[in-house]
């Protein structure tokens, strides 16, 4: 029996902040699919970016799972009118690097001095984010046409949506999307020409 | 904790979105994630922090709220249809007989149970007959004492919570029977509310904690009850809201241990109120994933007690 689509279909076009507060309401509800879904759209990214902080292939496996596990346990915190789930995951994930990278540069020196010392005089995204890499980031958002380049501020460094971008700037979130993906485009070639990662 | 990013946070992840090789994480990892996840929370679970309350209690918690809704009626609302053939004092005067029955039934009282065991309508029957020429007050009045007696004996019940009676038929715990009471209390207030243009007020989430669980619960018995030949299939179950969980819900006993073949979101009240009523607008489900032919089934058990 076919039945006809009285609810929401599979797949049905839905926006972000939509699909952000429905996985949220879902994972609240104890949904393991719905964790399920969101390491699957966010995991790979999650992963690169505590990778590029804590310069561990260990590390980053560790935090992205605690990173997922603490939004799991957490997941009221989570507020749809503040920013998107991909922000928010990404944001307990670079804090939990940043604090794994502190406590291994913490044992790091326990084990050299032989005594516990603080480590607050750590940088710690400069562990594996290097200034070199921050240059090029910065001259790759530099190069970019002025509209490219607010939203990408927008997106990126105030950790707004598709529609909030969208909003902000007074256009459809559709062009939102195409400016932001022809940005990155554009930043990954610039940094390419700059030469590769070390 | 706030959502927003520092632009430490946005080089770093625009960096990683700008890799033009990023390294994919083991395969692994994503079940690694899953069990430490379930360890800090079990599935299932609402979120939430909850101060779990008995049946009783929550059949008391719902008729307070019945009475906070009947002192605010006038003269007139008493008269509005509130279900059916029902005025709103006809549905109290039902839930006068309910309480008598359930006493009955729980051994609270010297009134013997009748045999054969009537149904649901039969056996308030009586009490509507009864009080069909009573003034609203009085009505009002034999209600609130008949829940008072009810409540009144919190240890007797607390202490056989596990014994199971006969109730319009069903096999149930004492714990599942206040349950139901509790469920019914909080129906026919919607109804009553309605009925007088009231607003409806959800149940706090210990009460909806309680509805919900058993709602899910039974629904493998309306499976059976609603159709001669039960679809095979497990459906998960996903109430959101205060007071909601998950759940997977197997049509069949064979089916136990059976990865859903579809995932039915809606929120907690509106499955408690599809439960109680039965006429759930397809709207209100938020989302559905996976084999859609076993939602109908699936919500037509699920209101297999529905009144």
């Amino acid at each position: 029996m076919t039945q006809a689509a009285p609810w929401p279909t599979d797949g049905a076009p839905c926006n972000e902040r939509d699909l952000d507060a429905r996985l949220a309401a879902r994972i609240a509800a104890g949904d393991d699919l719905a964790l399920g879904a969101l390491y699957d759209r966010y995991g790979r990214l999650v992963y690169c970016l505590v990778r590029r902080v804590t310069g561990s292939a260990s590390g980053a496996e560790d935090v992205t799972q605690d990173a997922f596990a603490s939004l799991w346990e957490q997941i009221e915190r989570f507020d749809t009118s503040r920013g998107s789930l991909k922000a928010y995951v990404c944001t307990i994930a670079y804090r939990r690097a940043v604090d794994w990278v502190r406590r291994e540069a913490s044992s790091a020196r326990r084990a050299q001095a032989g005594a516990a010392r603080a480590a607050d005089t750590v940088d710690p995204p400069d562990a594996a984010l290097t200034a070199h890499d921050l240059d090029r980031l910065r001259r790759a958002l530099g190069e970019l046409p002025g509209e490219q380049r607010e939203a990408v501020v927008l997106a990126y460094y105030h950790g707004l949506t598709y529609r909030q971008v969208a909003e902000r700037l007074g256009i459809p979130e559709g062009t939102a999307k195409s400016r932001l993906r022809l940005a990155l485009a554009r930043m990954r070639t610039t940094m390419t020409q700059g030469g590769r990662r070390p | 904790m706030t959502n927003e990013v520092d632009s430490e946070l946005a080089a770093a992840l625009l960096a990683a979105l700008l890799d033009d090789d990023p390294e994919a994480p083991p395969v692994e990892l994503r079940s690694a994630m899953l069990d430490r996840a379930q360890r800090r929370r079990p599935s299932g679970s609402w979120c939430g922090t909850l101060d779990p309350i008995s049946p009783l209690e929550a059949f008391r918690r719902a008729s307070a709220h019945l009475g906070d809704v009947l002192a605010v009626l006038g003269d007139d609302d008493w008269t509005r249809s509130a279900r059916g053939d029902w005025t709103v004092k006809d549905l109290v005067a039902h839930l006068v007989g309910a309480d008598e029955y359930t006493g009955a039934v729980l051994g609270l009282w010297a009134s013997p149970v009748p045999d054969p065991r009537p149904t649901h309508a039969e056996a308030t029957a009586p009490a509507m007959t009864r009080l069909a020429a009573a003034a609203p007050a009085t009505v009002a009045a034999e209600w609130r004492r008949g829940v008072a007696d009810l409540v009144a004996r919190r240890a007797d019940l607390t202490a056989r919570l596990d014994d199971v009676v006969d109730l319009y038929g069903a096999q149930l715990p004492i714990s599942d029977v206040l349950t139901v009471r509790a469920f019914e209390v909080w129906a026919h207030s919607e109804e009553i509310a309605a009925a007088a243009g009231l607003g409806l007020d959800a149940p706090e989430p210990e009460r909806l904690a309680l509805m919900s669980e058993l709602a899910v619960r039974l629904l493998p018995f309306g499976l059976q009850l609603t159709h001669e030949q039960v679809p095979p299939g497990c459906a998960r179950l996903v109430l959101t809201g205060a007071g909601g969980g998950s759940w997977d819900v197997p049509f069949t006993p064979e089916l136990a241990s059976a990865a859903p073949d579809v995932v039915v979101v809606l929120d907690v009240v509106e499955f408690c109120r599809h439960a109680a009523h039965g006429h759930l607008h397809a709207e209100r489900i938020d989302e559905v994933e996976g084999d859609r032919t076993l939602v109908p089934p699936l919500l037509t058990g699920a209101a297999a007690f529905a009144e």
